[in-house]
């Protein structure tokens, strides 16, 4: 099994819950977002990964955009989330911790 | 200038190159959205670049800056052009779960494969750590055939009186200087919660101890070193958390800082191996709960006996929903009684559960229900 590999596709598979959790936050822009998650440790994403996520959630509904000026260059595009995406991202969560829990059960063999 | 230029051109034709190469890998999928990523991408490309100093605009740097933002084909993969199920009949949710399923399954995969060669594999050591605490043991770490780390989990067992106790989880730190009392240095949830230790060297968690190490017996095999510190007139435990992140990644150990709790530390142990025997009774692992009784109960109540009168009660009151409040502990000479409420689908009852001066099961019983307090 290529480890590597294995990291790299789990760390895509979690964007989605990622970006959504960091937009509950409040609105933010992708430049932003991606400051924001190279700093937290062991996450590794590519920078351009998040725009093609966003582009998605957006389609899927559960972020919208909307333009805000900058003062340091042409205006900014905010993402903020939807109401379907703060359900969506509701039940994301209590999933998501339902699956850590039941992995940690079978790690620690409880 | 013309230097300066000469960057600018290089940065501008690379920058290019790499919205382009997007661009296809778009196109080809016929995603839609394809415009707004790529200008999301442009501008994204051009803040990277107005942050360089003009000392840093080499082209070793603009390529740093089109290495970090991911090869193309990541753009049609997180867009979920790969998925098997188109996109249009899958909602974000379902796309989530089949990720995080399949993200899961691989890794319970590779942590089973690895757990079960391991066990007919021959492996080699790779370091040994030195205790934390003096007395204590050294710790050898050996590496399966797959890469996980492992560790002998059979040391004799050397008491540690300090050790004794509830301890309960305040702190979660990758160095031990970084942790400051009444500072929470972890910003987080702690998923560990803390754990009390017997005496003997047991535990209420699938973990044994002997002095300076905790042993994960169960799934991952590991030796975590322990050392006590008092700071501010508490007691505090520094332990080694051997998660995935040191057993398959091999990173440095992370470690959770438990604080001593105070009070009746004895009734307290008491009370919480007796909520573990009921829990263990809940999830049917009957030879795990006889393994805390004594000779005499072994011979009157076996595991098979056990689940005769457990199914018993399951028949008369339904099933078992769980703990119903907190344990009430009596002192009655030298042994310890515990009583602990029980509820079923259509009972109540509590576990009288009796612990004799060697910390083991001499009684068991179901009486009527005592008190309850939530």
């Amino acid at each position: 099994m290529n480890l590597e590999n294995w990291q790299t596709q789990l760390r895509k598979g979690l964007l989605d819950i990622v970006v959504l959790n960091l937009l509950n936050r409040g609105p933010s822009h992708g430049y932003e977002m991606v400051q924001t998650m190279k700093r937290i440790e062991g996450l590794q994403i590519r920078e351009g990964n998040i725009y093609p996520v966003l582009a998605r959630l957006e389609t899927d509904g559960l972020v919208t955009n909307y333009p805000k000026p900058s003062t340091d260059g042409p205006p900014r595009k905010y993402f903020q989330l939807t109401q379907a995406g703060q359900i969506a991202l509701e039940d994301m969560n209590k999933h998501w911790d339902q699956l850590i829990s039941s992995l940690e059960s079978i790690r620690k063999g409880v | 200038m013309s230097v300066e230029s000469s960057q600018d051109k290089n940065w501008h034709r690379l920058k290019e190159q790499y919205l382009k190469q997007i661009e296809d890998v778009l196109a080809e999928s016929g995603q839609p959205n394809a415009r707004g990523i790529i200008d999301d991408v442009r501008s994204h490309l051009d803040k990277r670049f107005a942050e360089l100093g003009p000392q840093q605009q080499t082209r070793e740097n603009f390529q740093n800056i089109i290495t970090a933002m991911g090869p193309p084909s990541d753009y049609a993969e997180l867009l979920g052009e790969k998925l098997p199920i188109p996109p249009g009949e899958i909602g974000i949710w379902k796309r989530f779960f089949v990720n995080t399923a399949l993200s899961i399954a691989i890794m319970a995969a590779f942590v089973l494969f690895g757990q079960i060669a391991s066990r007919f594999l021959p492996y080699k050591k790779v370091f040994s750590t030195q205790p934390l605490l003096q007395g204590s043991f050294a710790v050898d770490t050996y590496m399966t055939p797959f890469g996980r780390y492992v560790e002998s989990t059979k040391y004799p067992f050397v008491d540690d009186p300090e050790a004794i106790g509830k301890w309960v989880s305040v702190d979660f730190v990758s160095d031990q200087q970084e942790f400051t009392p009444g500072r929470k240095h972890w910003r987080w949830d702690l998923w560990f919660k803390g754990i009390t230790f017997f005496k003997g060297g047991t535990t209420n968690w699938a973990w044994n101890w002997t002095n300076g190490l905790l042993l994960h017996m169960g799934g991952d095999h590991t030796a975590s070193h322990y050392i006590i510190k008092t700071i501010d007139g508490e007691q505090y435990m520094f332990f080694e958390w051997k998660s995935g992140y040191y057993v398959v990644l091999h990173r440095k150990p992370v470690y959770y800082v438990l604080k001593k709790e105070s009070g009746d530390t004895v009734a307290d142990n008491y009370a919480q191996k007796a909520e573990q025997i009921v829990r263990l009774m809940g999830q049917k692992e009957f030879d795990t709960v006889i393994d805390s009784f004594d000779a005499t109960m072994k011979a009157a109540l076996p595991g098979s006996k056990l689940a005769e009168v457990w199914g018993q009660l399951e028949q008369a009151g339904g099933e078992f929903k769980g703990i119903d409040g907190p344990a009430r502990t009596e002192r009655q000479g030298s042994m310890t009684v515990i009583f602990v409420p029980g509820k079923w689908e259509r009972n109540e009852l509590d576990f009288k559960i009796v612990f004799n001066s060697d910390n083991k099961v001499s009684g068991l019983w179901m009486v009527a229900p005592g008190p309850r307090s939530k």
